[in-house]
């Protein structure tokens, strides 16, 4: 059974019009999926591989895929017309071609993702096709999948909920002496038993002490110590849509310094999800979370308090100073204004939240963030 | 695919084990060190070959090439290779004469010195193109108008056209082949970590059948293989796993569907350790094995011997296509198209791949898989190893235990 389409069809075509394009072609495993309802993994890692979709002014949408993709990209698509071409035969370029000419685009004006396709790639689509004008279109994507359409919520919220489940299954089992490799791997399996195995595209950080001070630090084989705290991040995908969560919990009753920057760093990210409201500037709240962050008394360096999550994990809009857009009902964003105190350590809370016409919906609502989580 | 209602299993119980089954012996990750900081892939391997195409420098931004020019396994730059945040990727510049550079976006500069053999870091701040970054450092180097070998089958044509704009006086060439051809041949500490990762393919998949049992669904027995990987100190990837007539489909996950008798089982495993993939395939039947299931998986695993005892020094790839088609001929199964095996390393697939055109000559220290198939009636029969090439004979690495016979889950 096909799954059910999640592409905002009226921005699309929208944003297609606007650039005066004929058709738009996606070759980055995202945006292919976007028009098509699979993610072809094998196409990331086997650049021979290249997964097309070409999508037109009346919205349909044809596929260029490798042969042994097909079976199982006609059981997930909702798209029929598939054509299939084989490895070290022929090029998906020269295949695509064949697509462009059959369908009379041949010398259309066409849009193509310049910031995912090769340059070996773009030089060969040139050759083939001297006659149509090939431009980026990476921004038309980048703009219609900013409104998040119901079954695209709808995956949103259980992939946030399920990531969180796991965290506090994995906090709630851990205790002073574990490895921050064993508390991983609980969370890692709980991500797994929580969904029968959907989850997909995890990965993980479980930084405790010291470690806390590295950024995208993994897990190590250091054992968490009474009053040690722990940053625990998880990204994990459930049917393709992402959630990003950070946590931070500490080893025995905490101290009062560790009690009181946590208290700070909480309230500031409670402070930043209220202002996810309908006609707020992304360039605002930037500045207002990180006037909340000074305001601490710790200076802020940082590039990005939040930003719009789905099929990747980082969407436009990002919540950062130079972007100017007004946020809408429909947007998902992760919000993440953390507090980096140097030397000491990094209180990151980071959720997802829903902006709705009635304000913001934490979709992320698992693990009780009130309090500092106290683990043992 | 969401299922009705869209609920989530949340209520299964403790998520100590799955389905309360012991996980006897499966802590391996412990004692398993992380590599020194060291060159363990050989720079002047690819500072030899880009003299013959007369590169000044050579730019890595691939993950696979990346980790090889640097020693770094970056988040970012494995999110970049999906297009996720592609505009903070690292690059090391690898010069034909001079020390290497790398450049990191700056949250990642520390983690980047920690692993790195390359000292010269440069961090690039939040709002910095990574083109920029390049072009200053390739200027800096006297290379303004220099000869640069960049990743033309890897590197977005946006950022390929930045980075012209910054320095019209270079001339930038594909540096693909120099690369893949220096990561061919594998080191010794890249022989180590594909033997182990191999092997935790292999262990893995094996315990994931041993813990099986009739009326499982397929979601519990893949994750215990994605436990397994895990416990022993590698990464999995979700990636092709499916029972009965699931085991056709090319790249297809787990879901709900439950093991009943008679129903092969196909997993495609792949785990990765500090950027080594390994690729592993096993077969298994639901009870006893019919004589038809039971003979066409020893022919299988004939097919693959026989290839792999050809795999020695001198040997053309293509030779060995040759033989995988004569060996399916005399065993009566269909012959596969195009690839019957492909290198293995910091890339799934990389060099030399095993099909009918590719004329790269065997080394010892190549790493390859053989991975025959055969579809039957509805479901797909498939079996891979990864072998390394030596001086003498061939070593399978995947091998952890007997699998001649095709396993039963009972």
């Amino acid at each position: 059974m096909p799954r059910e389409k999640v592409t905002n069809v009226p921005r699309l075509l929208d944003a297609m019009e606007r650039e005066r394009l004929d058709a738009v072609i996606a070759v980055s495993p995202d945006n292919f999926f976007y028009t098509c309802g699979r993610r072809i993994l094998s196409a990331v890692s086997n650049r021979n591989r290249l997964a097309i979709s070409i999508t037109m002014l009346d919205a349909s949408t044809v596929l260029v895929i490798h042969r042994n993709e097909e079976a199982q990209t006609r059981q997930d698509s909702w798209v029929e017309e598939i054509h299939t071409y084989l490895e070290f035969e022929q090029s998906p370029i020269a295949s695509l071609v064949e697509v462009l000419e059959e369908k009379g685009l041949a010398k259309s004006r066409l849009g193509i993702e310049k910031e995912y396709l090769t340059a070996a790639y773009y030089d060969e689509l040139s050759a083939r096709l001297p006659n149509a004008s090939v431009v980026a279109c990476d921004s038309v994507f980048d703009w219609a999948r900013m409104i998040k359409t119901k079954p695209e919520i709808e995956a949103l919220r259980l992939a946030s909920r399920g990531a969180d489940e796991a965290i506090l299954r994995a906090l709630q089992k851990a205790k002073p002496g574990d490895t921050e490799a064993s508390l991983a791997t609980t969370m890692v399996a709980s991500l797994m038993e929580i969904s029968e195995g959907d989850f997909r595209d995890m990965s993980w950080g479980v930084a405790s002490g010291p470690n806390m001070l590295i950024t995208h630090y993994w897990a190590g084989r250091r054992r968490i110590e009474p009053g040690d705290l722990i940053r625990i991040n998880l990204r994990a995908a459930l049917y393709e849509y992402q959630s990003h969560l950070y946590r931070i919990a500490v080893a025995g009753p905490p101290a009062e310094r560790e009690r009181t920057w946590y208290e700070k760093a909480r309230d500031n990210h409670y402070r930043a999800i209220e202002r996810m409201v309908p006609g707020a500037r992304v360039s605002d709240l930037f500045k207002a979370a990180k006037r909340d962050i000074e305001t601490t008394g710790v200076s802020f360096h940082g590039s990005l308090v939040g930003h719009s999550t789905g099929i990747l994990r980082h969407e436009n809009p990002r919540i950062q100073p130079y972007d100017g857009t007004v946020i809408e009902s429909g947007m998902v964003f992760a919000v993440e204004p953390h507090i980096n105190i140097p030397g000491y350590a990094t209180f990151h809370l980071e959720d997802i939240v829903l902006v709705t016409d009635k304000g913001p919906e934490l979709l992320s609502d698992v693990v009780d963030t009130r309090a500092l989580f106290v683990i043992g | 695919m969401p299922r009705p209602g869209g609920v989530l299993a949340i209520d299964l119980g403790s998520s100590t084990g799955f389905r309360g089954r012991k996980m006897e012996g499966t802590v391996q990750g412990e004692g398993l060190a992380a590599p020194e900081r060291g060159e363990w892939t050989s720079i002047a391997r690819l500072q030899e070959l880009m003299g013959k195409e007369q590169l000044d420098a050579v730019v890595a931004v691939s993950p696979w090439n990346l980790i090889y020019s640097s020693g770094c396994q970056l988040v970012l730059q494995d999110l970049a290779a999906f297009n996720e945040s592609r505009e903070r990727f690292a690059a090391a510049i690898v010069l034909a004469d001079g020390d290497p550079v790398l450049t990191v976006w700056a949250q990642e500069e520390a983690y980047a010195r920690a692993t790195s053999w390359i000292t010269d870091v440069r961090p690039a701040k939040s709002f910095d193109r990574t083109v920029d970054v390049l072009a200053s450092v390739l200027s800096e180097k006297g290379l303004a108008n220099g000869r640069i070998g960049i990743e033309k089958k890897y590197m977005d044509v946006g950022s390929v056209e930045l980075l012209a704009a910054a320095m019209p006086g270079a001339s930038f060439e594909a540096a693909d082949d120099t690369f893949s051809h220096a990561r061919m041949v594998k080191s010794p500490f890249e022989i180590q970590m594909m033997g182990q990762v191999s092997l935790i393919a292999a262990k893995a998949t094996q315990l994931a059948w041993e813990l099986a049992r009739p009326g499982d669904a397929e979601y519990s027995v893949a994750a215990n293989m994605v436990y397994n990987v895990i416990r022993q100190g590698a990464a999995p990837m979700v990636f092709n796993m499916g029972a009965g007539p699931n085991s056709a489909f090319g790249h297809r996950w787990a879901n709900d569907k439950v093991l009943k008798q008679g129903d092969i089982f196909h997993s495609d495993t792949k785990a990765r350790l500090f950027g080594y993939w390994a690729d592993v395939t096993r077969m298994a039947v639901v009870g006893e094995p019919s004589e038809y299931q039971a003979t066409v998986y020893r022919k299988l695993v004939a097919v693959e011997r026989e290839v792999i005892d050809r795999m020695r020094p001198g040997v053309l790839a293509s030779e060995l296509y040759e033989v995988s088609r004569a060996a399916y001929k005399r065993e009566g199964l269909n012959v596969q198209p195009r690839l019957i095996g492909h290198g293995i390393g910091l890339c799934l697939h990389e060099e030399p791949v095993l099909t009918p055109d590719c004329d790269i000559v065997l080394k010892p220290g190549m790493t390859i898989t053989v991975e025959p198939t055969h579809y039957g009636p509805g479901e797909r029969y498939h079996y891979e190893d990864i072998v390394l090439v030596t001086e003498t004979e061939p070593r399978i690495l995947s091998n952890y235990c007997d699998t001649s016979e095709i396993f039963a889950i009972r």
